[in-house]
């Protein structure tokens, strides 16, 4: 399954549950949060904070999770565990990651988002 | 209807479990522990859901808080985690909570069936 399909398959749940109204609402806030959450994260990383990179790390996990973003969400998941274990010097690499994966995540949930009617 | 309570930071995983129990349940959401302890002591709900990783007073904590209250005795507290790790289940049903889902939710039944199973099968 592409990361495409693994998205749209999830979004197909959550319109079962809430329509489309459901989806826009958490694609909004999602595109809303993320840049701060990634910024703290950058933060963290920088100053080798691994604690408080693994507790927004933990929190990205299941937004991603919610909306089918697959790549970040593993990578969120990732970060958390680094980050529980002390491990800094595993972060910048991973964050490196993570931001690839927001910019495909964001362009693939906006494009979703305009195909909602409002 | 039954009344439950979500305690959950994020505004995503509320909205979610907010669509999931409407028309089925009534919902009050809270943002923190200790919120959400001054409204259970308030108004005594049928079911509380609660996550784990709260800033400032985890999850953990609060349930312990909770389990302290005679009035809030025998009231169903069910863990709400993204931690999702072997073993998770026995550790936060050892702690004391009566169930457990973890996030993302991605089958809505995970989380009406752990519901269901906590109210003893009362819709």
């Amino acid at each position: 399954m592409t990361d495409d399909d693994a998205m749209d398959a999830r979004l197909a749940g959550l319109r079962r549950v809430g329509g489309d109204r459901l989806i826009a609402d958490l694609i909004d806030l999602f595109i809303e949060t993320v840049p701060r959450r990634l910024e703290a994260m950058r933060a963290g990383t920088a100053a080798g904070d691994a604690a408080a990179v693994a507790f927004t790390a933990h929190s990205l996990t299941s937004s991603a999770g919610n909306l089918g973003a697959g790549a970040m969400q593993a990578l969120a998941a990732d970060l958390e565990r680094r980050g529980v274990a002390g491990d800094a010097a595993a972060l910048p690499a991973l964050m490196s990651r993570l931001d690839d994966a927001w910019r495909w995540t964001r362009d693939a949930l906006d494009a979703r988002r305009k195909a909602i009617p409002s | 209807m039954k009344k439950i309570v979500v305690v959950e930071d994020n505004a995503d995983n509320r909205l979610l479990v907010s669509a999931i129990l409407d028309g089925r349940y009534e919902l009050t959401e809270y943002e923190s522990g200790p919120e959400a302890l001054e409204g259970l002591l308030r108004e005594r709900p049928d079911l509380v859901l609660l996550d784990i990783s709260l800033p400032q007073v985890d999850g953990t904590e609060v349930l312990r808080r909770i389990r302290a209250v005679p009035e809030l005795r025998g009231l169903p507290v069910v863990a709400l985690t993204a931690h999702a790790m072997a073993g998770d289940r026995a550790r936060y049903l050892g702690l004391g909570f009566d169930g457990y889902v973890s996030k993302p939710i991605v089958d809505e039944e995970d989380l009406l069936g752990a519901i269901r199973r906590c109210l003893g099968h009362q819709p």
